[in-house]
């Protein structure tokens, strides 16, 4: 059978699994609160492989094979780290307490959490703005990704792959919400994983095993098979804990807790989620191993997609390509949903005091899920130059504004509103202000941001309850 | 040096790394409930 065809095929077979997966949603998404976090009842086994699925989108994917290949097997602790800290740490230290207290203060979204631990509308505010206009470049850079994807496997025009995969998200998640974006996560999720799995066998069978491979990279340079080698200490670091610690502090994965049903659930879903995550290694080491077979590969992002076209067989290869498809989709819709909530209920319900009824609300839900997915496709058609430099600090600077005061607040008793005000002021703007003075030292915006960030909610919660001890005894001894 | 199927120990304790997670994953979920509070 013609290979196009197949692909067509396949593809055509998981978009209809999708769509249906949205209609049937719709019948359970009855109120708000089902909208936005499934009515607090989501499995283990869809929350854990929706939480993998919305961590790797096709960008990690694709781009992950491209750092393996410009900096060899080095790059293969990122994706250790990524399972270490940003799957199996992430749900063992935030899981349960985030699930408890979301449900004792009744908080639906991430800023609703911060406004209710922090009684204060200003933090609501504030973090559902940064969430929104970053959120939004984040899913233009997505957006990019499906139709470079499309563009480059399918050889059909980037246009397009991004209207069909943009508008089936579109539809999936304006019928049926969080219901709709974790179970189609799931799924999703788990395409990635055999998709992967299938990569790395049909490369290491093409290489001749690893031990081959490693050898023969070595020949090429090295500094490829070895740590940090080529990369360098300080990138290979500090990329690895961006893209790991930097989950911590994003709204569509920490939502995941949110809505996972039980204690029990957390526990057995950390499991699921540290060996599903584990297909993070994959794309670098792939990328890595390409190099043996394409030595000559200017554009690095290109060499998972030429492995794709050139040792897969159709079947295989299409089951990849939906994998990367189906990265980018699940990553899409976990960040559409956070910027509705952030939008209708955070902003124009809490913060501008707009009078809506629970059916309203789900109405504006679904119009504001279409406005900012149709706005996101119209910037992703031609985006701006800045843009892929804008997209490396939307993650640093959400984590920046919010992983401290997130944190702290699970955590810390001590924690106090100005401190969490001044962190998220201060996390914010010393990422931005790294950004535009371009990085100085090659250290990524997200660690300057954090560490402000924490040092700033520390010592400004320390310094005001200490000063309001001092005047009550003071007081008292008048 | 010694290699781990070509490579450095290094680069192959990336793999060490994940193996041990995963373990002390399965440890967490199997034997933690203690502090469980499903209402």
């Amino acid at each position: 059978m013609n290979s196009v065809l197949v692909y067509v095929i396949v593809l055509l077979l998981y978009f209809c699994i999708l769509l249906t997966v949205g209609f049937l949603s719709q019948k359970k998404t009855k109120k708000p609160e089902d909208y936005h976090i499934g009515g607090r009842n989501i499995g283990t086994l869809v929350s854990a492989f929706s939480f993998v699925a919305a961590y790797y989108s096709s960008v990690v994917i694709i781009g992950g094979g491209g750092f393996g290949y410009k900096y060899g097997m080095s790059s293969i602790w990122v994706g250790a780290t990524n399972v270490l800290v940003g799957c199996f740490l992430a749900w063992l230290i935030l899981g349960k307490r985030t699930r408890r207290l979301s449900k004792k203060l009744d908080a639906i979204t991430i800023p609703d959490l911060f406004g209710k631990i922090y009684k204060s509308q200003f933090i609501k505010t504030f973090s559902a703005i940064i969430i929104s206009i970053f959120l939004i470049i984040y899913n233009v850079s997505i957006l990019k990704g499906l139709g470079n994807t499309f563009e480059v496997i399918l050889d059909i025009p980037y246009i397009w792959g991004l209207i069909i995969t943009g508008a089936i998200v579109l539809i999936y998640v304006s019928l049926g919400g969080y219901f709709a974006v974790v179970w189609t996560g799931f799924i999703q999720g788990l395409i990635m994983v055999f998709g992967l799995i299938a990569l790395l066998f049909v490369t290491l069978n093409k290489v001749g095993g690893l031990t081959v491979g490693a050898n023969m990279l070595r020949e090429i340079d090295v500094g490829y098979v070895e740590t940090p080698g080529i990369w360098g200490l300080n990138g290979l670091l500090s990329y690895a804990l961006v893209v790991s610690l930097g989950v911590w502090g994003m709204p569509q994965m920490v939502t995941r807790f949110y809505s996972i049903k039980s204690d029990k659930a957390v526990r057995i879903g950390t499991l699921l989620a540290t060996v599903g995550g584990a297909v993070a290694i994959i794309p670098y080491l792939v990328g890595a191993l390409s190099r043996v077979l394409y030595p000559n590969i200017t554009n690095v992002d290109l060499a998972i997609p030429m492995l794709v076209k050139n040792i897969m067989s159709p079947i295989s290869g299409s089951i990849f390509f939906s994998a990367v498809i189906a990265a980018g989709m699940s990553t899409f819709s976990a960040v559409l949903i956070i910027l509705v909530g952030s939008l209708v209920r955070d902003l124009a319900k809490d913060s501008f005091k707009i009078n809506m009824s629970n059916e309203k609300e789900l109405f504006w839900c679904k119009i504001t899920n279409l406005f900012v997915g149709i706005i996101s496709i119209i910037i992703a058609i031609r985006p701006p130059g800045l843009i892929l430099a804008l997209t490396a600090f939307s993650w640093a600077v959400i984590a920046s504004t919010c992983l401290a005061p997130y944190l702290m607040g699970l955590y810390w008793k001590g924690v106090t509103k100005n401190g969490a005000i001044t962190a998220m002021v201060g996390g914010t703007f010393t990422s931005l202000l790294w950004m535009a003075l371009k990085q100085p030292f090659g250290i990524h915006g997200f660690i300057p941001g954090i560490i402000i960030s924490f040092l700033l909610i520390i010592v400004v919660s320390y310094l005001e309850t200490k000063l309001k001890r001092e005047k009550t005894n003071f007081l008292n001894a008048l | 040096m010694k290699e781990f199927y070509g490579l450095p120990f290094s680069t192959f304790a990336a793999f060490i790394v994940t193996g041990i997670t995963i373990i002390l994953a399965a440890i967490y979920a199997l034997y933690h409930k203690g502090d469980e509070n499903d209402e």
